[in-house]
């Protein structure tokens, strides 16, 4: 059975992380394929996993009953997919994710993850950092999007 | 024997040969030397003022390729009085033309080095010079990236020439565009998103960037964080302009007059300016 750790040490995402973590990371990964056009979720999907994506290209679309899907950014190599819901609420899809072209990514079940982040706040406080930081960017990003610089 | 004009204060007469709408407000001319006179030299990154007749000047890039000099390509956008005026010539249209001004890119002192170019908006017209010349000495220069940000497809310049680009092995183009619709094939995201992923190493850079200064300032920040040192960036500034040649001091931005010093300035050069809100 093909092991985690090395591939998950691999992705920027994880970088710098302990080693001891990602075997506990491992445990809630597992691989998945999705060809183009295929959906990785849908809006309004309960979100039971995030993804982080090794190869191929993923648009995040809202669809709006005017004007069809509208894309609102891609992802690609290295970019993480959704987030971990800490809530107690059941988290669900804001938008759909669809691959562009062949799409491999590896998925981690966000229920195993965040019973492995209650066992170890170590662990938990790694993970934290890291969506806060990736939360942070795609603030940044999405800012920059509203400012308009091509008209400014 | 290539000869420019010899009075850089005298519009010399060119007639418009071609048109081309590249989006809804931008349009690509083909300008010749009527009788088609000698050739015309320039370096990639320099600009004419463009006059248009009764309505005045304008600085524009040029944006054809070096080694195509019987042919002068402008690419405008209509914003005003002089551009409208501009878009609106057709062919066998007259209009004045001064130049070539301006410092250039240094495509040529860039031999040996990775390429990374960085355009928004209009920004891919004075840097389209510096991507021909890139690609017709492809042999001399180690990686090479384009990364073009548009607000959406429909304002992208150049599409065809880009989906040429895209089918190089040799050169890698990425396109991204702020909002689209499912049938956009290319990234969504701000510029700035992509700069992450191109390929490129750090020690052995330079990068051109262009396009409105938000952009520029944002695009710079990244490269920065990907480890270029401010010295390997060269930007593009643009200021309003009267003589193009450094003597009436309209184009003044700190201690430099864009039209002479500029428009291509090294970072480090500039950076103290670049950053500040009241010049
Ligand atoms: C070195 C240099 C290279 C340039 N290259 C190109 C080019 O390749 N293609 C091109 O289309 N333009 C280019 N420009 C910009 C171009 O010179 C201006 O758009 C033009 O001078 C506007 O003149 P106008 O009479 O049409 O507009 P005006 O009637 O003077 O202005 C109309 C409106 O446009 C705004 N405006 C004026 N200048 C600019 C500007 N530079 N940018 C944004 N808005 C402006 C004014 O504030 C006003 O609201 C370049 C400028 C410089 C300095
Ligand atoms: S435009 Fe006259 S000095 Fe620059």
């Amino acid at each position: 059975m093909e092991t985690f750790e090395p591939l998950l040490a691999d992705q920027p995402f994880f970088r710098g992380i302990d080693p001891s973590h990602l075997k506990d990371l491992a445990a809630c990964a597992s691989r998945e394929k999705y060809s183009a056009g295929q959906f990785l979720c849908r809006a309004e999907e309960e979100a039971t996993a995030f993804f982080l994506i090794l190869q191929g290209r993923v648009s995040i679309e809202i669809f709006s009953a005017r004007r069809g899907p509208v894309i609102l950014q891609t992802m690609g190599e290295g970019d993480v997919l959704g987030w971990l819901g800490f809530q107690e609420k059941p988290f669900h899809w804001h938008w759909d994710a669809r691959a562009v072209d062949l799409t491999r990514v590896l998925t981690l079940e966000v229920g195993c993850i965040k019973a492995k982040c209650e066992a170890d706040h170590d662990l938990g406080y790694e993970i934290m950092k890291r969506f806060v930081q990736s939360l942070a960017k795609a603030f940044r990003e999405r800012s920059l999007q509203l400012t308009d610089m091509f008209q400014a | 024997m290539i000869e420019n004009n010899p009075d850089p204060m005298l519009p010399e007469i060119f007639e418009v040969k071609r048109l081309q709408r590249e989006t809804a407000d931008t349009f690509t001319l083909e300008l010749t030397r009527p009788g088609g006179a000698a050739e015309f030299s320039f370096a990639p990154g320099q600009f004419n003022m463009l006059y248009a007749f009764g309505r005045g000047e304008a600085p524009i890039s040029i944006s054809g390729a070096p080694a195509r000099s019987d042919t002068l390509v402008h690419t405008v956008r209509n914003v005003g009085n002089v551009t409208r005026a501009i878009c609106k010539s057709r062919p066998g249209a007259k209009l004045g033309v001064r130049g070539p001004f301006g410092a250039p890119w240094p495509v040529a002192e860039m031999a040996g080095q990775d390429v990374v170019i960085v355009a928004g908006g209009l920004g891919l017209a004075p840097l389209r010079p510096a991507i021909y010349h890139f690609l017709e000495h492809r042999a001399d220069y180690g990686n090479f990236e384009l990364i073009y940000g548009a607000r959406t497809p429909a304002d992208l310049l150049y599409r065809r020439e880009l989906e040429r680009w895209r089918g190089r092995f040799d050169f890698r183009v990425h396109a991204t565009v702020d909002t689209a619709g499912a049938d956009w094939r290319g990234g969504v995201g701000v510029v700035t998103t992509v700069i992450p992923r191109a390929r490129f190493d750090p020690a052995n850079t330079i990068a051109l960037v262009c396009g409105p200064q938000l952009m520029m300032r944002y695009t710079v920040m990244e490269l920065l964080g990907r480890g270029l040192t401010p010295a390997q960036i060269y930007v593009s500034m643009e200021r309003h302009m009267k003589c193009g040649l450094g003597l009436c001091g309209h184009c003044q931005w700190g201690p430099f007059f864009v039209c002479k010093d500029g428009p291509v300035f090294r970072y480090d050069t500039v950076k103290d300016w670049f950053e500040r809100r009241e010049v």
